[in-house]
């Protein structure tokens, strides 16, 4: 649309037309006394040459139809049930009398002297130009007006006929064609406010139903929501009952003696049962966390204890498909957090990496970062591409799982973690891409990690020992320093291993039952003392292990640091022993006697 | 093991006739594989009415359904209590949510048998409940130990079983593991022929031995040490 068309439309607009009508008519309002005066000026001049009566009567009329017409246009607006345009053509109607009445007193000019003439004109056309200000929101009614003041007066001087008042006649049209234009401009301005207010008004209208409609989709959606965890939350409790009994009997016809064919359909029915049983779980758990019906509840959480119950309990898992698991946290690292979600949370990302992983390992990594706590689940395994990455968050997507194998879960792990993580108050990230393995980063804000033990428990005057029945071996290829080894052990409550070789150790350690493992580095055979500690940490991940060295390298350092490896210079005494197992785990060390 | 008979008596409240038969028959299993000189007799109960006429002694264990339909929760647990008082009471739930499963215990419940267990958990469930009638969830443990203030001098978790054996007095592992069992100290008082007020100060020892302030977390305390075998009667 353009600006004319806007005009047009506007003009002929009875809303528009309405307003125009109202601000003419309180224009006009309270003009009263004025009007009298100049009537009464008016008469005063013309009785210097007319009988009084004559100038009286003039100004009675004048006065009358000004009273007459602001009633009758009052009326128009405020009790008149007319179309508009009609209750116009009567305001031009009232205007043009009341033009004229005024305009009539020109005839007083062809008996006067022109002093007064030139008086009387200026006070005509100043009343004529008041009508600019009164009545231009309906140019009509302007011209009513004004045209039968500014005509008689300019017709009764033309009427003089002298060329000077000839020349003042046209003097009185180009006033009159002033005063048009400038009301022409008055109700083009008025015009334009009226627009500018109605688009305005229509957009705040439009804003208004848009915001409401917008308002009321998404009530309807959380209501749709709500009412869908409802469902989902008694539907899966009621459906847990039958599922319990149909896990009872179908474990129970397992232990019946069947023949072969029936052993096999009795193992399928209960693979399919608990494969349901996990699933149902995965839904209960997330409509419960759609209801919003859990509230976190901020603990200090040791995440060092957490982790070793967590990895312990996945333990078996990993083994079953040979895969590493390794946690690598600081002792006594702790954050404020809710427990259980944030188990839910880690015990989630463990299953998914280890599912998702067929071979190499699984490592749970907590370190400080530059902004709070970082905990990352790595894994080996399939990778997923970028494209993917945020697919993976959504229920029931399983990216690797096409035949939809029941043992894989049904892939609401993920969801759940999506969900628990900003309860929380964490942020999670994944850094994948296919066939590269995953890492998934979960940022602890700084104000929720709390100060722990990062360093060693100070040394406390009770004296040390092994937490009681500790297994320690230690390889060295020095009979004697083994012997003073074995010595330090069993005075402090230990059970002492020695061997001389890394053969030796490394078939010790493979039977996985020891708890610390100390290891000279430069050990005779095809391993050093890193090598070995890699070999027995494949059996045992978590394996404590204390390097013992000569030399001075910074290498060794570095690669003992990023293996979580104690390292210790020789000569050391007891003391450096104990602290070097304590610093690899803190339980190993006590204090008392 | 048991205290009474050659037949472990438990009472099973829940409205849910399905689950009877499914649960006698794995009861009878485990109890088989651990005692095959014992025979479990099941008396089930479908509301808490039905319940609360079974003679108030003679179970050895009893399992109530969280929800029944004439008597929820707590106010249920209460009513059963008071009805067997000298018998351990588990509170079988499918929601295992940690404050539901704190709430039970510390009104006294033995155990917290979560509903939704696969059958190899529900089986070792059911194996320590017969064994020791005490249970708590495996996830619920976990996340109580990781919020727990150990203390520097306490005993380590792999010496938490030896240590009660070998350090607690055999009056004092008595008085442990009926206070584990849910029994309330008159009870306990009135068993072992003693005070009411020797049993708490039997009960505040024990607890601060074990690192613990109170009845529910020595409970947590001796599972994630995996010590529920010295809460076994001999």
């Amino acid at each position: 649309m353009t600006g004319a068309d806007h005009t047009q439309s506007a003009e002929r607009d009875p809303e528009f037309l309405e307003l125009c009508l109202k601000v003419l008519v309180a224009q006009g309002a309270g003009l009263r006394f004025h009007v009298a005066l100049m009537a009464l000026v008016v008469a005063t001049i013309a009785a210097q040459v007319y009988p009084w009566w004559q100038a009286l009567a003039w100004a009675g009329m004048a006065v009358a139809i000004r009273e007459l017409r602001a009633w009758r246009v009052q009326r128009l607006v405020q009790v008149s049930d007319e179309p508009v345009q009609q209750r116009i053509r009567r305001v031009m109607l009232w205007n043009g009398a009341l033009g004229t009445a005024n305009g009539l007193a020109a005839l007083f000019m062809l008996g006067l002297p022109p002093e007064a003439d030139a008086v009387m004109t200026l006070l005509l056309l100043s009343w004529a130009a008041a009508g600019v200000t009164t009545n231009a929101t309906i140019l009509a009614a302007f011209r009513a007006y004004v045209v039968p003041i500014v005509g008689l007066t300019g017709l009764v001087w033309v009427l003089h006929g002298d060329l000077v008042s000839v020349g003042a006649g046209a003097l009185a049209l180009l006033f009159f064609a002033t005063q048009d234009k400038l009301a022409r401009r008055n109700h083009a301005t008025f015009l334009e406010s009226f627009e500018m207010r109605r688009v305005n008004l229509d957009l705040t209208r439009n804003l208004e139903t848009e915001r409401s409609r917008l308002l009321q989709a998404k009530d309807a959606a959380e209501q749709a929501n709500r009412a869908k965890s409802r469902f989902l939350a008694s539907a899966s409790h009621d459906l847990r009952q039958p599922m319990q009994a149909l896990a009872f009997n179908s474990a129970e016809l397992q232990h019946q003696p069947l023949p072969i064919p029936a052993q096999a359909l009795a193992q399928d029915i209960a693979a399919s049962v608990d494969a349901l049983r996990t699933m149902l779980d995965g839904l209960l758990e997330l409509s419960q966390l759609d209801a919003q019906e859990r509230e976190p509840q901020q603990r200090r959480v040791d995440m060092r204890r957490m982790l070793d119950a967590l990895v312990a309990s996945f333990r078996a898992t990993a083994a079953a498909k040979s895969l590493t698991l390794r946690l690598d946290c600081p002792a006594g690292c702790a954050i404020n957090t809710d427990p259980d979600l944030m188990l839910r949370v880690l015990t989630n990302l463990t299953d998914n990496a280890l599912k998702y992983t067929l071979a190499g390992e699984v490592a749970i990594v907590v370190h400080a970062a530059s902004h709070g706590l970082q905990i990352q689940v790595h894994d080996t395994g399939i990778g997923i591409d970028a494209a993917d990455q945020e697919r993976i968050f959504d229920e029931l997507v399983q990216l690797a799982n096409h035949q939809r194998d029941p043992r894989q879960g049904y892939g609401l792990g993920l969801s759940i973690v999506r969900r628990l993580v900003p309860m929380l108050g964490m942020r999670l990230t994944l850094d994948s891409a296919r066939g590269r393995g995953s890492v998934f980063t979960l940022h602890v804000p700084p104000d929720r990690v709390l100060p722990g033990l990062a360093s060693p428990p100070p040394r406390s005057a009770a004296p040390r020992r092994l937490r009681k029945g500790t297994r320690v071996l230690v390889v060295d290829d020095d009979a004697d320093v083994l012997r003073a080894y074995g010595r330090i052990v069993s005075r402090h409550g230990g059970v002492f291993d020695g061997v001389q070789s890394s053969q030796a150790a490394s078939a010790r350690a493979e039977r996985g039952d020891i708890d610390v493992l100390v290891a000279d580095y430069r050990l005779p055979g095809l391993m050093d003392g890193l090598a070995l500690i890699a070999a027995a940490r494949q059996a045992q991940p978590d394996l404590p292990a204390v390097l013992c060295t000569a030399d001075r390298t910074p290498e060794l350092d570095s690669v003992c640091r990023e293996r979580q490896i104690a390292l210790l210079h020789k000569p050391l005494d007891e003391g450096q022993l104990l602290d070097a197992m304590a610093a690899q785990r803190a339980e190993l060390v006590t204090h008392g006697d | 093991m048991p205290e009474r008979g050659s037949t472990v008596r438990v009472l099973l409240i829940d409205d849910h006739e399905l689950v009877w038969s499914g649960t006698r028959a794995l009861l009878d299993r485990v109890l088989a594989e651990e005692q095959p000189s014992l025979a479990v007799h099941l008396v089930t109960a479908r509301s808490l009415n039905d319940a609360l006429v079974q003679p108030p002694a003679g179970f050895d264990l009893v399992l109530l359904d969280y929800h029944l339909p004439d008597g929820v929760g707590l106010q249920a647990l209460d009513a059963v209590r008071s009805r067997f008082e000298n018998t351990p009471v588990c509170v079988l739930s499918a929601e295992r949510d940690p404050r539901r499963v704190r709430s039970v215990v510390e009104a006294g419940a033995a155990g917290f048998l979560p509903k939704g267990y696969s059958m190899p958990d529900m089986e070792a469930a059911l194996r320590v409940v017969l064994r020791h009638k005490v249970y708590l969830p495996a996830e619920f443990v976990l996340a109580a130990d990781a919020t727990r203030d150990s203390e520097p001098d306490e005993v380590p978790s792999p010496d938490l079983a030896s240590f009660v054996m070998s350090e607690l007095s055999p009056r004092q592992r008595d008085v442990l593991i009926r206070a584990m069992r849910g029994l309330p100290t008159k009870l306990i008082a009135r068993e072992l022929g003693i005070a009411e007020g020797t049993v708490k100060a039997h009960l505040s020892m024990v607890y601060r031995a074990l690192g613990v302030r109170n009845r529910t977390d020595a409970l947590c305390r001796l599972f994630q040490a995996g010590a529920t075998s010295v809460l076994q009667l001999t």
